[in-house]
């Protein structure tokens, strides 16, 4: 499903504040595994995360998803990779505040030449599954945590992508909405998906709901086990 | 598309402090420039109007470089050059009223006789017996209101060149064609004209010239140059050249200082669409992590730029329209109009032609699009990751 | 200058607008055709396909603006000739300088070069490799040149008009007396004339019929000048119904209910399309085919247009002009 294949990554290289965020980083995520990379903060997870989402190139090495090598996809096709491919949950969920629920949720949609009711009905979905459709029209600002959590997943699940990516999914929630998350991530297992996860809560762990963890350590991968 | 264009929508009413701002002033230079424009059609229109009346050719003795008077009977020799309908010598010019402090157009007529204006030809007509018992005159609407504000009702005391006094009174009020022209307009007799004017018997102010064919009018007037070379001899296309070069003159200018303006504007709307807050920064990262395309946010940013440009340009131009036609564009219109107090009470008629409209869109639509291509460029490459980081 | 029309001064200043940004496309476009390499992961390279974001942009605008902008012109030509005595319409504007008629001409090679430009590039963005990006910027490179030779022409064009001198109308300019090239077609027997545009229609029918769009192509590019004369030598006599008023310029006035705008937008629409299928078709774009249909329906839309105009006056009066 996901192969990184020695991956490096330099941020501004050749520069005086040359930082290597990932070094020769090798690895395989099968269909339908969940998968954590856990390690401490500027370890190189959320860059890792950014590039199998192609939101950025790695400087060696590549990344192939689904068969397709997304280290080379230009910008335009990279945005269609990450429509169709990818559902991805934010670190503090990054909702737009200003918009409504129903208008965050569809927001991946907005691109595609969908008509009004389509739309609708593919927001209800995601809406009804994470119980947020009675908050449809309520302004993202004026949510409280757990709701926002839940619009921030059901957004990610609108475009009902295969992979789902989460970037510290749980760093602002406590324990009541963290083990709530956890449960919905179950259910989109349940349902198919491949997730990856970078997180250090060790909550996770703790639970040991994950098929495998991998741990990342200044840049490398320090442990993979299964 | 349809979805696009709603997001962008949104995102300018959410962000409505912002664009209220830019919306405000650039409404508010189209309305400046609609104004002007519009203001300048209608007087256009209206000078042209008055022009289609006037007579083919115009000739005048010119003396020292200055108009003067002109013999009559020239009229008559005119009268035979071939292809000349009618040569007829008028006598008209203004008078001062100094205690209102505004010129009148004294028009002197025969009465029942033909005149080079059918217009002046029915008022001849119709006030013909009475202008006809001598010393009465038939004044314009703004004539008669200026008299009577002075306490002159029904008569008026003219100040002939000597410095004695003539006493007219007033046989009628007509109802004028144009308003612009013929507001201030007193016709007398010409016998009574040459007297207020102090000219003698056989003087006539200039003589209009009839033609039947357009096509001739240029070679009859090199003939009339001919014959008598102290005159000046004007055709109605060379009027109508000049004042078109007048008004482009004038709005040429403007436009030209408008220019500089809208450049300044430019710059501001540069400034402002290049300053993205960090929330917008944010935005647009999680729109391009969600999968937007850097053309779908580029399509956004247009969006927004059209909605403000032609919202702008539409709610100007309407409210321009309604202060030029409507109220008569107090303020504006005394650009245009510096002269005479007597002569603003004019309407401007109803004109409003697609190139007007065309004119002050391309001034400005497309200066404001132009203005926020760069800055949105520079939104929609924004890196997308560092919403992740 | 002499002429400080409002009118001129607004197109003169748009134009302004899209040279400088004309300039700064071409730096880019220099720049990417030099550096440009889709397999490099180099930050030059990300920040040239940002940048050739920028350049496509501003094409876009540049076309979209052009589009009304030369509608504009035209009026603003026709307005022109109100005051330039002797002139007519736009024809005798046009002829007021030397400039002039080039002018036209390169205003409207410019319109189907940054058309052609615009479909090279909704075709190079279709495939990741971006196959066609450095061709597609040359070829702005080469356009960029044709573009100022415009605005040069321009300003000299309309900073040449005296307002006092006389100028010619298109009766004197598109008479078949005058011995000029235009005046030259003029005097072709009618027959001629009206099989070669015939008969270039026909050609155009089969090419689409047969799926040829080498041929569409071909025979759109022929039926640009071989339409623009037969509607002066012919065409145009039985919209004005005088035999010798041989004008192209006229059509355009509320006289004659505006009808060149429609005449000459069918006419764009049909060429543009036909060559642009070719072009499609040729780097593999799925569109050729409708754009053929396009092309086809703008031409047909022409013909019929210009075809009313003798059929309806024959109708009438049993007689031709």
């Amino acid at each position: 499903m996901i192969e990184v294949k020695e991956v490096t990554k330099v941020f501004n290289p050749g520069r005086p504040n040359e930082m290597t965020a990932l070094e020769n980083v090798s690895f395989e995520v099968g269909e339908n595994e969940l998968v954590i990379l856990k390690g401490p903060s500027g370890s190189g997870k959320s860059t890792l995360l950014s590039l199998i989402a192609a939101l950025q190139k790695p400087t060696f090495g590549e990344v192939i998803v689904r068969g397709e090598r997304v280290s080379k996809l230009p910008e335009d096709f990279a945005a269609l990779y990450r429509r169709h491919t990818i559902g991805f949950i934010f670190q503090k969920f990054n909702l737009i505040p200003t918009l409504s629920v129903f208008e965050n949720i569809i927001t991946p949609l907005m691109p595609e030449k969908l008509d009004e009711k389509e739309l609708r009905a593919r927001a209800e979905r995601v809406m009804e599954e994470f119980s947020i459709a009675h908050k449809a029209n309520e302004l993202a600002k004026n949510l409280s945590g757990g709701e926002q959590q839940r619009t921030a997943i059901a957004r990610a699940l609108v475009n009902d992508p295969p992979i789902i990516l989460a970037d510290e999914p749980t760093a602002n929630l406590d324990a009541k909405l963290s083990k709530a998350f956890l449960e919905y991530v179950h259910r989109i297992k349940e349902e198919g998906k491949t997730i990856l996860i970078a997180t250090h809560d060790p909550l996770f762990f703790d639970l040991d709901i994950a098929d495998r963890e991998i741990e990342l350590h200044n840049g490398k991968i320090v442990n993979s086990e299964d | 598309m349809k979805n696009l264009f709603a997001f962008a929508l949104s995102s300018l009413t959410r962000r409505g402090g912002k664009n209220f701002f830019i919306f405000t002033i650039f409404a508010l230079m189209i309305f400046i420039l609609a104004g002007i424009f519009t203001i300048t059609h209608a007087l256009k229109a209206e000078m042209f109007a008055t022009l289609e009346a006037l007579p083919e050719i115009t000739v005048q003795r010119i003396v020292a470089g200055r108009q003067t008077d002109i013999d009559a009977e020239r009229a008559e020799r005119i009268a035979e050059i071939p292809g000349v309908t009618d040569a007829m010598p008028r006598v008209w010019g203004y008078y001062y009223f100094a205690k209102a402090g505004v010129n009148f157009s004294i028009v002197g007529v025969e009465a029942f006789g033909t005149s080079y204006k059918s217009s002046l030809e029915s008022v001849a007509d119709l006030f013909g017996e009475k202008l006809m018992e001598g010393d009465t005159m038939v004044v314009g609407p703004g004539v008669a209101e200026t008299l009577a504000r002075n306490f002159f009702k029904d008569y008026f005391y003219f100040v002939k060149p000597d410095g004695s006094l003539k006493k007219v009174t007033i046989a009628g009020i007509f109802k004028p064609e144009t308003t612009l022209e013929s507001n201030d307009i007193v016709v007398v007799e010409q016998g009574l004209a040459r007297e207020l004017f102090g000219m003698s018997e056989e003087a006539a102010t200039d003589i209009v010239v009839k033609v039947a064919n357009d096509e001739e009018i240029p070679t009859i007037a090199r003939k009339i140059r001919e014959i008598y070379p102290d005159t000046r001899v004007v055709t109605k296309e060379d009027l109508r050249i000049s004042y078109q070069n007048v008004f482009d003159y004038k709005s040429g200018i403007f436009l030209a200082l408008f220019i500089i303006a809208i450049f300044t504007f430019f710059i501001i709307i540069y400034d402002k669409a290049s300053g993205l807050s960090s929330e917008e920064k944010r935005e647009i990262g999680i729109l391009k992590a969600l999968g937007w395309k850097i053309g779908d946010i580029l399509k956004v940013k247009l969006f927004e730029a059209l909605v403000i440009s032609l919202g702008a340009y539409l709610l100007a131009v309407t409210l321009a329209v309604g202060y030029v036609f409507g109220l008569n564009a107090p303020l504006m219109r005394d650009l245009f109009m510096g002269y005479s107090v007597l002569k603003p009470p004019f309407e401007l008629p109803f004109t409003l032609d697609v190139g007007t409209l065309a004119l002050i869109f391309f001034t400005t639509v497309p200066v404001y699009i132009a203005a926020t291509l760069i800055p949105s460029w520079k939104a929609a490459t924004l890196e997308a990751d560092e919403v992740i980081r | 200058m002499n002429l400080l029309s409002p009118d001129v001064i607004a197109i003169l200043m748009l134009d302004g607008i899209l040279s400088l940004f004309a300039l700064l496309a071409l730096a880019i476009s220099v720049r990417i055709v030099l550096k440009w390499d889709a397999d490099a992961t180099t930050p030059l390279q990300y920040t040239l396909e940002k940048r050739a974001y920028l350049v496509a942009t501003i094409i876009e605008y540049i076309f979209y603006l052009k589009l009304p902008l030369f509608l504009y012109f035209i009026y603003t030509l026709d307005l022109l000739s109100n005051i330039l005595p002797g002139a007519m319409c736009a024809a005798g504007v046009t002829n007021a300088t030397v400039y002039g008629m080039w002018l036209f001409v390169v205003k409207i090679l410019d319109l189907y070069l940054f058309g052609l430009w615009i479909v090279v590039h909704r075709i190079d963005m279709r495939r990741p490799d971006y196959p066609y990006t450095k061709p597609k910027f040359l070829f702005f490179i080469l356009i960029f040149p044709v573009f100022m030779l415009e605005y040069w022409l321009e300003w000299r064009h309309f900073g040449g008009i005296d307002p006092h001198v006389i100028v010619s109308c298109c009766g004197t300019l598109f008479s078949a007396a005058k011995t000029s090239a235009v005046s030259a077609f003029v005097t072709l027997p009618t027959p001629v004339t009206l099989g070669l545009f015939y008969g270039n229609f026909l050609l155009i029918v089969a090419a689409w019929f047969f799926k040829k769009p080498l041929l569409t192509a071909l025979a759109n590019l022929l039926f640009i000048p071989v339409a623009i004369v037969s509607l002066i030598a012919f065409f145009s006599t039985y919209v004005y119904e005088m035999p010798h008023h041989h004008c192209p310029f006229c059509l355009l006035q509320g006289d004659y209910h505006y009808v060149g705008y429609a005449m000459y937008t069918a006419l764009f629409v049909g060429t543009f399309f036909g060559i642009a299928a070719w072009v499609a078709e040729r780097l593999a774009y799925p569109a050729a085919k409708r754009w053929m249909k396009w092309s086809l329906i703008g031409d047909i839309l022409y013909v019929a247009l210009v075809s009313y105009y003798p059929i309806s006056f024959y109708l009438k009066n049993g007689v031709w002009l």
